[in-house]
């Protein structure tokens, strides 16, 4: 239709100039050939018509597009389809698996009724939640089942006594680091008190799934003037949308505080308000705003969480020791030098919080380290678990950033006992995650006995391993 | 001159006119070679350095021998003299293990408990078909990886999968051919065992795997065999044209 509304235009007005083109474009042609040859004919000599009466040229510029192999020959040999994914991604895309083994008789994670080296699921409510949060990662083998399992261990009445203390008490005193080796379950930990913070009804969970995203240089940012830091859009904007996912009945009871003034990008831009009467939920949700304006829509919203006291507040960041591994980030500045993690705003806020600068009324941190990161001095002298040599060097070991996850709790996440491993075993031969050899080779104890030594007296990520990857 | 040759002579041990038939045949032969009269000076100035080199090793290890045999005699002192006719002390005596009543006892009671096999021979084999370069811990790993996208692909044991889909796969007979020095050669169609059997049937899974999308191999060869185990592969056309060939050839046959 555009193009005959063009053509309409330009052919009427060209007409009423030259009447001798009616010749030419006669009335089977297309409207592009016609529109083509009034344009050429505007450079172009009235002698040359023929030629451009003549059929168009369909020969396109040669591309090979993905999936083709070009060929000296010139012959394009297609690959077969198949999933270009690697590894981590395949098996993680729903597509390319069937549905795994639903489990009879689970109960689902309860902060009541927490039995201790009991399996359990999520419940809907929970899972939905936990699932847009990230808490479940790649390498985590829960493709195996339908819905992830968990396992009820003594970490995680700990986990429960901690998400109880923080509706009651300031976040100043809720800080805890989980440690461990690899593959421990420090992650699902954290889903475990998420979940749990989530089935407390009034908790508002702040996720932040995977920190080395914060610092490793993958986002956009730019330096936000107003707010005197380096903030990144897209990074939060994905952080926002699962803040609003997760929280979006609570965000909608807190109303705002005070009135709220978000500047226009450019001059001629209109400012965005946001009065009393405007709750939490209505601040993330605007969709009027422009991304260089979700810097000062998180200050907001951190702000304004501060200053409430209905709801506590749950910070859980996931791979923390990203942050303390790279204190130097791939950022830079208009003069090339690389950003300081703490010019981030993102990660000043969490350092605000684990510093005791700044404290929620109700509620706590918790932070999970990661066995991928560079191990640092910084995060271990911070955290009280070794003395840092003085003569150690600056870029292996941070004071500053130590200095301010002094007053965090470290909380070492043990080995699996027997019993346990042996409830995990139960589980695995239930969704028939075991080899039938294995399985007719041996009994059930022994089974339990080979796995145990296997998975290193008790953990979990390598137990998983010796089922499924061990043939 | 002759006096020179007369002091050779003395020195070698051999007369005069000997000595001279020796110097001329030198003269005729090389005649730029010098006679090397300063060998026996170099060796009589190096011998006396080497002596004393000799003796002061030979002192060092007489005081170091003598300072053990001195601690050792301080610690017999205080500790006693070690018990050399031991059972543990024989044993080292004899270089030969014999196992205690409580390692005997701990050996009964293992004995039944069967070991988990931990390689499987076809998966194994498979392995190491893959590897390259004698890394087969990486082999291992492609391999493994491939297995569960099976398992998550068909949610059943995979190296079954793997053992079903290389005997659907594996041709039955091959022909070969032998010279028979005559005009003709023979194409004699053979059986295959299973091993040859698998080894044929993966190494066209392999050769599948490589025409598929993927960047992580482990990921193509695992799609392989799930479409090879539905007998989509490619391999099942080769599989036919051997078939043929050897029905082909099927008067050739020998039956003994």
């Amino acid at each position: 239709m555009k193009i005959n509304e063009i053509w309409e235009s330009v052919y009427v007005n060209d007409l009423q100039r030259k009447p001798s083109l009616i010749n030419i474009c006669s009335a089977q042609h297309s409207p592009m050939l016609r529109l083509n040859t009034l344009v050429r004919s505007s450079t172009r000599s009235f002698s040359s018509s023929v030629s451009l009466q003549a059929a168009p040229n369909t020969s396109k510029t040669k591309a090979i597009a993905k999936g083709f192999k070009g060929s000296a020959t010139g012959k394009k040999s297609r690959k077969t389809a198949g999933s270009f994914r690697f590894f981590e991604d395949h098996v993680h895309y729903a597509k390319n698996r069937e549905p795994g083994f639903e489990l009879s008789n689970l109960e689902t994670l309860n902060p009541t009724t927490l039995d201790l080296n009991k399996v359990v699921s999520y419940s809907e409510q929970q899972l939905q939640k936990l699932i847009q949060a990230g808490s479940f990662k790649k390498d985590q083998f829960h493709e195996l089942f339908k819905t992830p399992i968990t396992l009820i261990r003594d970490e995680t009445s700990t986990m429960a006594q901690f998400v109880q203390d923080i509706a009651t008490t300031p976040s100043s005193q809720n800080k805890i680091c989980l440690i461990g080796e690899r593959g421990i379950g420090k992650s699902t930990l954290l889903t475990q008190a998420q979940a749990l913070a989530i089935s407390q009804s009034n908790t508002i969970v702040i996720p932040i799934s995977h920190a080395l995203k914060l610092v490793d240089g993958s986002n956009d940012f730019f330096y936000d003037s107003k707010l005197q830091t380096y903030t990144q859009p897209m990074y939060l904007k994905k952080l926002l949308s699962k803040i609003e996912y997760i929280n979006k009945e609570l965000l909608s009871q807190i109303q705002l505080s005070q009135d709220y003034v978000i500047e226009g990008v450019t001059k001629d831009k209109a400012a965005t308000k946001f009065n009393q009467k405007h709750t939490l939920s209505d601040l993330v949700q605007a969709t009027n705003l422009a991304p260089r304006q979700r810097g000062r829509v998180f200050q907001i919203l951190i702000q304004e969480l501060l200053n409430q006291d209905s709801h506590p507040v749950l910070v859980t960041v996931d791979n923390f020791s990203a942050i303390t591994s790279h204190p130097i980030t791939p950022y830079r500045n208009v003069e090339n030098k690389q950003l300081y993690v703490e010019e981030l705003q993102i990660t000043k806020t969490l350092f605000q919080l684990t510093s005791n600068e700044v404290s929620f009324k109700k509620g706590g941190v918790i932070l999970a380290t990661s066995s991928d990161d560079k191990p640092s001095v910084t995060l271990k002298h911070g955290l009280g678990l070794i003395a840092a040599d003085p003569y150690t060097k600056e870029s292996d070991f941070n004071r500053t950033l130590a200095s301010k996850i002094t007053t965090v709790k470290p909380i070492t996440v043990g080995k699996l006992q027997k019993e346990c491993v042996g409830k995990l075993v139960e589980k695995y031969i239930e969704a028939n995650a075991f080899n039938k050899t294995e399985l007719e080779n041996n009994n059930h104890q022994n089974l339990i006995d080979q796995k145990y030594v296997l998975s290193g007296n008790g953990n979990p990520l390598e137990l998983l391993k010796s089922i499924t990857m061990y043939h | 001159m002759l006096s020179r040759n007369l002091l050779r002579s003395r020195v070698l041990g051999c007369t005069t006119a000997q000595q001279f038939l020796i110097t001329q045949f030198r003269a005729a032969t090389t005649s730029t070679i010098r006679y090397q009269s300063t060998t026996s000076t170099t060796t009589s100035t190096a011998s006396p350095g080497s002596n004393r080199n000799i003796d002061t090793i030979a002192d060092e290890e007489a005081q170091a021998w003598l300072s053990t045999v001195r601690e050792l005699r301080a610690q017999y002192e205080d500790a006693g003299i070690p018990d050399y006719e031991s059972s543990q002390m024989k044993q080292l005596k004899t270089a030969k293990f014999e196992p205690t009543d409580a390692q005997l006892e701990q050996y009964a009671l293992l004995k039944d408990k069967p070991i988990p096999m931990k390689h499987d021979p076809v998966v194994s084999h498979c392995i190491n078909m893959i590897m390259k370069d004698g890394k087969k811990s990486k082999a291992t790993k492609y391999l493994t990886r491939a297995l569960y996208i099976v398992r998550l692909k068909t949610r059943e044991d995979p190296v079954e999968i793997l053992k079903e889909t290389l005997d659907k796969l594996g041709p039955l007979m091959e022909t070969k051919t032998y010279k028979t020095r005559i005009a003709k050669n023979l194409v004699v169609p053979v059986p295959l065992t299973e091993r040859q059997r698998f080894r044929r049937a993966f190494l066209w899974i392999l050769e599948g795997s490589d025409k598929r999308r993927s960047k992580d191999f482990s990921v193509r060869l695992g799609e392989e065999i799930v479409e090879a185990y539905n007998g989509k592969s490619s391999g099942y056309e080769k599989r036919l044209q051997l078939h043929k060939s050897a029905i082909l050839h099927r008067a050739y046959v020998k039956l003994r």
